[in-house]
């Protein structure tokens, strides 16, 4: 029998590395996972065209949405067993495609309904195509939020409101300390938040954000409860 | 046919299980472990000879490393002292069991636990008589039931003439024993060149020494196949073996290569056309070779070859493979083959349940795994969107691609 397939597009590859590890909580095995968006080897005369570094990576996002190109190369070719797409976007730059802030999220259901404002936007670019083959893997804030979950939740509060996550979490020791060791963001992420493959942190760091903790329930529809 | 294969604990393989095909394709990150797949059948191959000398195991394509390096040995597990393999294979349905352990003295010993799966009783009876007749043969206590050296069962069986062996009753007993005379061919050039001679198998050695030998020693239909692949080099005219050696004699091997294998190029003045293996391109001699190695009765009937793309174009890659998978049905042959090169994948039909394909990768404990990558049913891949395998690859949606760069 063949095994289910996850494909992740995402903003960058260190956004991959983390759903990751996410993914292996969920019992799934390294050659279960493959990263559609952006591709691991992307060939050094596209590097210099790339379209990341002339626009942002939500506009790469929702290019490939709108082409729907990866989602039906992935999705429907011709191998065997049932695939399904993580997509993953950052609440950050929202305002920007149309998606209006949520501003000042505190409630549990502030952020859920933020979170849907950027899963309808997504659905709306891929003209509500494969909805049910997809997660929404959508940081409020940035995926910066997600890591801290594992590193600082002394406040108690759900880490999508911090207001600079990123900042915060270059601040901790846990990233100094990784940084040394490597300069590769996707590996210094995936270390990072390497505890999220283990089912009971990952069902700890799910209290301290919302919007992971809702694509965590979407995932156990889909696979086994936590 | 080796159907199935178990390898337990042996080198980053902890515990690993390949439902194995005709043509079998292993790709992978470099260090994931397809060559320790294949080793682990050389290993098999070599407990079925009865020889497990470091020499023997070398001669076969086996990194030999030291047993503590050979066993597995992962971090915050106790290492074992044996690994094990397990095989089922036609003829064979209850499968063997081979267990490995060194000696006091380092050597490698081995256990084989037969499953004697035949269909029959007759089959069984027949099995029994004929332990019993190659019994007969050796000197008392030599022969034990549980572990007979293959080659020398064959050897005696062919002098048991008037038992009446049929084919289909001899190839059930060779069955029983998986990977007979299996070997890795890892090909450099200088050996299909004739300057280097350090693998001394017969026919030919394992990294492509005396491929003149053995296409010298073709019949008359070996060599006619083997030349209506003369296509797949466009410059190529011909070629033959310069018995007499009069090439080197005429100044055609200044390097003092030992192969008498010369060329003729198609698009040279017909009065000087001729070059020695010395001066041909890397390509035409690994081509040569595989295609030999597969048409050739002399050539085992199993082996792996390592880094099959090494020296090819990407097209000439793809339609290699095609014509391997030919070759393997009509010749009786099976393989493994370990590539780096996508276009190795486009000249496999995964259609076709006899050629396989697998994703070689490292658990999250670097324990090596092998995944079985497979195409839906026909019908369903008209209404999908169809991409060739070897791009499929290198977007990574086999897997099968380094992440850490």
């Amino acid at each position: 029998m063949s095994l289910t397939t996850i494909g992740i597009i995402a903003e960058g590859p260190a956004d991959q590395f983390v759903l990751r590890n996410i993914l292996y909580a969920f019992g799934l095995e390294k050659n279960q996972i493959q990263f559609v968006r952006p591709e691991l080897n992307e060939d050094e005369t596209d590097k210099t065209n790339s379209n990341e570094k002339r626009f942002g990576s939500w506009t790469n996002v929702k290019k490939e949405c709108e082409s729907a190109t990866p989602f039906d190369d992935f999705l429907n070719n011709q191998l065997a067993g049932d695939k399904l797409i993580i997509i993953h976007l950052d609440s950050d730059v929202c305002n920007q495609y149309g998606v209006q802030k949520t501003s000042n999220p505190r409630t549990a259901q502030d952020f859920t309904d933020f979170r849907q404002k950027i899963m309808d936007k997504i659905n709306e670019w891929l003209d509500n195509k494969y909805v049910n083959q997809l997660f929404y893997a959508i940081c409020i804030k940035q995926m910066d939020a997600w890591v801290l979950t594992l590193l600082d939740n002394k406040g108690n509060k759900d880490t999508g409101s911090i207001t600079n996550p990123k900042d915060i979490l270059e601040d901790t020791k846990a990233y100094k300390k990784v940084k040394k060791e490597t300069q590769k963001t996707r590996i210094i992420y995936g270390e990072l938040s390497d505890n999220f493959s283990y089912k009971k942190k990952l069902k700890e760091a799910i209290k301290y954000n919302q919007s992971l903790k809702d694509f965590v329930n979407s995932l156990e529809s889909y696979f086994e409860a936590l | 046919m080796l159907q199935e294969i178990t390898i337990k604990n042996f080198k980053s393989i902890e515990n690993d299980t390949i439902k194995l095909g005709r043509v079998n394709v292993f790709i992978g990150e470099n260090g994931c472990g397809k060559s320790n797949i294949l080793e682990a059948v050389a290993f098999l191959s070599a407990a079925n000879d009865g020889l497990l000398s470091n020499e023997h195991l070398f001669s076969k394509g086996i990194r030999v490393a030291k047993p503590e390096l050979t066993i597995s040995n992962f971090k915050k597990k106790v290492q074992k002292k044996e690994f094990e393999i397990h095989t089922l294979s036609t003829g064979n349905k209850d499968g063997n069991k081979y267990i490995f352990k060194t000696d006091i003295d380092n050597n490698w010993d081995m256990r084989v636990m037969i499953g004697m799966g035949f269909e029959s009783k007759a089959e069984i009876s027949f099995m029994q008589e004929l332990v019993e007749s190659i019994e007969k043969f050796l000197p008392k206590g030599l022969l034990n039931k549980n572990n007979i050296p293959e080659s020398l069962a064959v050897e005696l069986l062919n002098k048991i003439t008037e038992k009446q062996i049929t084919e289909k009753q001899m190839n059930n007993l060779m069955n029983t024993f998986s990977a007979y005379g299996f070997l890795i061919y890892a090909l450099n050039t200088p050996a299909l060149r004739g300057f280097t001679n350090e693998s001394r198998k017969e026919p030919v050695g394992i990294y492509g020494e005396n491929l003149d030998y053995l296409i010298a020693n073709f019949d008359k239909n070996e060599l006619q196949t083997l030349k209506k692949y003369n296509y797949l080099i466009e410059w190529l005219a011909d070629f033959d073996i310069d018995r007499e050696d009069n090439m080197k004699f005429n100044g055609y091997k200044p390097n003092r290569s030992k192969s008498k294998l010369f060329f003729k190029d198609k698009f040279m003045a017909t009065k000087n056309n001729l070059f020695s293996a010395e001066n041909a391109n890397e390509g035409v001699l690994h081509i040569l070779f595989y295609l030999s190695v597969m048409i050739s009765k002399r050539t085992p009937k199993f082996f792996a070859i390592d880094n099959i793309e090494s020296c090819l174009n990407p097209h000439l890659c793809t339609n290699l493979m095609k014509e391997i998978c030919t070759l393997a049905k009509e010749q009786d042959k099976q393989l493994l083959i370990t590539t780096h090169n996508p276009a190795i994948l486009d000249g496999l039909n995964l259609n076709d349940d006899e050629i396989r394909l697998f994703e070689v990768s490292r658990n999250r404990a670097g324990h090596t795994v092998t995944r079985r990558i497979t195409v839906k049913p026909e019908h369903e891949q008209q209404e999908g969107r169809r991409l060739k395998l070897s791009e499929l690859w290198t977007r990574g949606y086999l897997g099968a691609i380094s992440e850490k760069y």
